[in-house]
């Protein structure tokens, strides 16, 4: 379990330890528009816990994962601002 | 006091006939059941299309499509009305054959449509499927918000008089009054049904109205062009055979990038839940045509139950056996579109005036008949 | 066989659904009341199956922190996999179907997953209040922030407030500061007196007044205010200050973080899906577990929330009645009546007058996030379905799921309008619905 998983966000290569959500990663780069609203403001997680939907990302292609959800994995690629 | 007209549902039939009776000085009375919108009005579509099954269907439905051109300029912008016209896809060469005849139809009574062939087609919409023979485009046809516009309606005859009773269900319709289940009693000179499936407290009504249960998708916002409302040709087929479950390829771009995908034709069921198998047929359908939809995510299934008849007209006008009932149901899957058409002919019959299309085609009296 | 481990690190994310297409007794949710109901129900040599839309199991309260379940949850969750318990981790229930069967969602796929009975143990989330500034990022869930920590999240050297009401913010609190947090506010809206009274009711029930003591030395240092509450959030694209109110004075506080936190609300979009009969807000189950449709059962925070202990009674009771052994239950009726009592003497003392929850907020106040509709175009508007319709409000991706509880608080309106499918899903997927299995 003392791996280091490497990911991208928009592009630029990031790591993170295994157990890691997306959404913290995100937060620990500083990240702050995961997404971007209907009304063009940034958006960021509120409920940490799948509820409220605004840590919405595209993951490896696939839009709209709630990135508290989901793990960290080696070689994932990140989208934000969707 | 005594109305000069009762109206019993609150959909947007009944709405645009509140609307048409109270700024032709009248005073009205709107009754609404317990639900806060009208059920087949919410889950409709808000598609404004000139349909031509029948000739009584194509008067009716050319007529109130000029009556929304005139309208739209009123609506506010919520309304999100859309003069996208309808495409008429054919799926071959033998619905290119219908393409033609529906030209020529439309033409008949002034309508003018274009034929697209593969490549005009193509470049109309570049994310139908490749191949397609061609497709008839509509011009006049629109997409409105109906929620937004018949709520615009209700609103505009209040403040031209009419009053709106709410959570108000009706128990009983006679001669010349209206009882609710709460005890209230409102009389007027005219009763006017428009309650779409629930029209079937008059027994008449109960007798030939019937619902017919359809699914609607919705999806999240896309990037993915629709520029028009597209529509499979065979939904002729489809969606007028009276007792098959039937599906039909119908897309609907909404102003927010969000597609409405359609549609589904059931009868005999009175479950309102969700059937994800004819959402499947519904789906796999749609992407027969539309393949770019694949990757678009539905975000909300929902069903509504459309009133509909034995000959696929709706019912305009006196119910026999009453004095001054009349009905203003029926309309199956053509509520939104007809509204104001059908308002329009219940003010004429009440005010005694001739219309602008025949009456008689939608007369209740054919119930019997 | 499921690996916690494993599934952790490599993500469920493309990996293949394992799910048996068939058990006797599904459990939806892998929190407390759904762990002990999969343990009493395969005591009584059941097949289960237990699915979970997180990662890993355990719920809000025993979730994992990073790849370490807390002890409590692991040593269930073992005794689970030794009776053979099937555990479906990142496996989300998005519709009830026809003929005993739900549809499952996992890495992108669908299933349906038959069964004969149901138990649904989907647990509760935060209640959100809307107020100015409360869509910046930085502004999160009490429950939410915590969560967000026990994943990774670095907040050491972050200043951060903590508002809202409840026992939970203390604890809340406790943790950020334990994690490095720089915690430099409790606002609690209550006032002093209410909270003595809870503090005496609390001692009535052993145990709980040790974790008072325990959580107040935890917190020591940390400013605590009653009679307090945020105002309106600023900042320019995130959080950097709070404006609060203390006994109608205001002041600014600059934070990285706000955490904020009211009550607690019912996850209640399955039950609804399955047709079970609501009541004040959460399912109306029966002593046993029973919801009105037959062979659904319903326990822990969706039934009432009241907190770990009783929903752990609750998981047990419904996992003997699904596995139609009612006199095991009803050994624990009793003290799941104390338990529930004790739960709502609770309730009362944090219960918040909606006419204050309205003050802060102004016309151009978000109420729904995902479709940004503010305040003032739904305030007039007679209910959550005209809204929905008239503004779109609830109609986005999370479905009501914030706004919905937050309309309730607000406008008093009822907001249970759940559609299929709970979770987006692709249009090809549900084109693919099979039909198998029937």
């Amino acid at each position: 379990m003392a791996e280091i998983l490497r990911y991208k966000i928009d592009g630029t290569e990031h790591e993170a330890s295994p157990g890691t959500t997306v959404a913290a990663a995100l937060l620990n780069v500083g990240v702050t528009a995961f997404r971007i609203s209907v009304s063009g403001e940034p958006r960021a997680p509120l409920c940490g816990m799948g509820i409220c939907f605004d840590c919405r990302v595209t993951i490896d292609g696939v839009s709209n994962v709630r990135s508290c959800l989901e793990p960290v994995a080696d070689g994932m690629e990140i989208e934000t601002g969707g | 006091m005594t109305y000069d007209v009762a109206i019993i549902g609150a959909g947007i039939v009944g709405a645009a006939c509140a609307d048409r009776l109270s700024s032709e000085g009248l005073s009205v009375c709107v009754i609404d059941g317990p639900s806060e919108f009208a059920p087949a009005t919410a889950a409709g579509m808000g598609h404004i299309v000139v349909m031509d099954d029948s000739d009584a269907q194509f008067a009716l439905t050319s007529y109130s499509q000029k009556l929304w051109d005139e309208f739209a300029s009123e609506l506010p912008p919520e309304a999100e009305f859309e003069n996208c016209g309808t495409l008429w896809i054919a799926a071959d060469e033998e619905e290119m054959e219908e393409v033609d005849r529906k030209f020529w139809k439309y033409a008949e009574i002034g309508l003018t449509t274009e034929i697209l062939d593969e490549r005009s087609l193509r470049s109309a919409e570049p994310n139908l499927k490749k191949g397609l023979p061609g497709a008839l485009r509509v011009p006049g046809d629109s997409v409105v918000y109906q929620p937004v516009a018949t709520n615009f309606l209700l609103a505009r005859a209040q403040a031209a008089g009419a009053s709106i009773s709410r959570n108000a269900a009706v128990s009983l319709v006679i001669d010349g009054l209206v009882e609710t289940w709460g005890g209230e009693r409102i009389e007027a000179q005219h009763i006017v049904i428009s309650a779409g499936c629930g029209s079937t407290l008059l027994p008449e009504l109960a007798k030939a109205v019937k619902p017919r249960k359809g699914h609607l998708v919705i999806t999240e916002r896309t990037n993915t062009t629709v520029n028009h409302q597209l529509v499979e040709l065979g939904y002729l087929r489809s969606a007028h055979g009276t007792d098959r479950d039937s599906v039909a390829f119908n897309i609907q771009p909404r102003k927010t990038g969000q597609l409405l995908i359609g549609s589904s034709r059931q009868y005999g069921s009175d479950d309102p839940s969700a059937d994800l198998e004819i959402v499947a047929k519904m789906m796999k359908r749609a992407l027969e045509y539309f393949p770019s939809a694949a990757d678009a995510q539905a975000t909300r299934i929902w069903t509504g139950f459309r009133p509909a008849t034995p000959d696929g007209l709706p019912y305009i006008g006196m119910v026999p056996g009453y004095e001054k009932v009349y009905a203003a149901t029926g309309h199956e899957g053509l509520g939104i579109t007809t509204a104001l058409g059908t308002a329009a002919l219940i003010a004429d019959e009440i005010l005694g005036r001739e219309s602008a299309i025949p009456r008689e085609p939608y007369s209740p009296t054919r119930i019997d008949g | 066989m499921y690996d916690l481990a494993s599934n952790r690190s490599q993500t469920a994310w493309r990996s293949k659904p394992v799910a048996k297409k068939k058990t006797e007794i599904l459990v939806i949710g892998g929190g407390p009341a759904g762990l002990a109901a999969a343990e009493a129900a395969s005591s009584h040599g059941k097949q289960v199956t237990v699915i979970d839309e997180n990662p890993a199991f355990g719920g809000q309260i025993w979730r994992a922190e990073k790849s370490e379940l807390s002890e409590k949850a692991k040593n269930l969750v073992e005794a689970l996999e030794k009776n053979g318990v099937e555990m479906i981790a990142s496996c989300t229930c998005v519709a009830s179907l026809p003929d005993k069967r739900i549809l499952a969602l996992s890495n992108g796929k669908t299933f349906p997953i038959r069964y004969d009975k149901v138990i649904i143990a989907t647990g509760a989330r935060e209640q959100f209040v809307p107020f100015p500034g409360w869509t910046l990022p930085g502004v999160f869930g009490a429950g939410g922030l915590q969560a967000l920590v026990k994943g990774g999240y670095d907040i050491s050297g972050k200043r951060i407030v903590v508002a809202g009401t409840g026992p939970l913010l203390l604890a809340v609190a406790a943790y950020l500061k334990k994690k490095g947090g720089n915690v430099i506010l409790i606002a609690e809206r209550t006032d002093l007196l209410s909270l003595i009274g809870f503090g005496l009711s609390a001692l009535r029930v052993p145990g709980k007044w040790r974790e008072a003591l325990e959580l107040r030395k935890e917190i020591r240092g940390i400013s605590y205010m009653t009679s307090s509450s945020v105002l309106w959030a600023d900042g320019n694209g995130k959080l950097s200050r709070v404006t609060i109110t203390n006994d109608n004075e205001e002041s600014e506080i600059e934070c990285d973080l706000l955490a904020i936190g009211w009550h607690l609300v019912p996850n209640l979009e399955v039950p609804t899906l399955f047709g079970c009969d609501l009541l004040a807000c959460a399912v109306n189950a029966d002593e046993y577990m029973r919801t009105s449709v037959e062979d659904v059962l319903s326990a822990g925070e969706i039934n009432f929330v009241g907190g770990l202990e009783l929903s752990l009674i609750e998981g047990k009771i419904a996992g003997h009645s699904a596995a139609e052994n009612l006199e095991a239950a009803r050994g624990l009726l009793a003290k799941r009546s104390r338990l529930l009592t004790f739960a709502s003497s609770m309730l009362n003392t944090f219960l918040t007058d909606p006419e204050e929850l309205r003050k802060a907020v102004t016309n151009d106040t978000i109420v729904c996030r995902c479709e940004d509709v503010p305040y003032g175009r739904v305030k007039d508007l007679k209910g959550f379905n005209e809204a929905k319709l008239e503004t779109r409000l609830g109609m986005g991706q999370c479905q009501g799921r914030v706004c919905g509880s937050a309309c309730e608080v607000l406008f008093g309106w009822e907001a249970n309008s759940v559609r299929p499918p709970l979770v987006p899903l692709k249009i090809s997927e549900l084109a693919n619905f099979e039909t198998e299995n029937k």
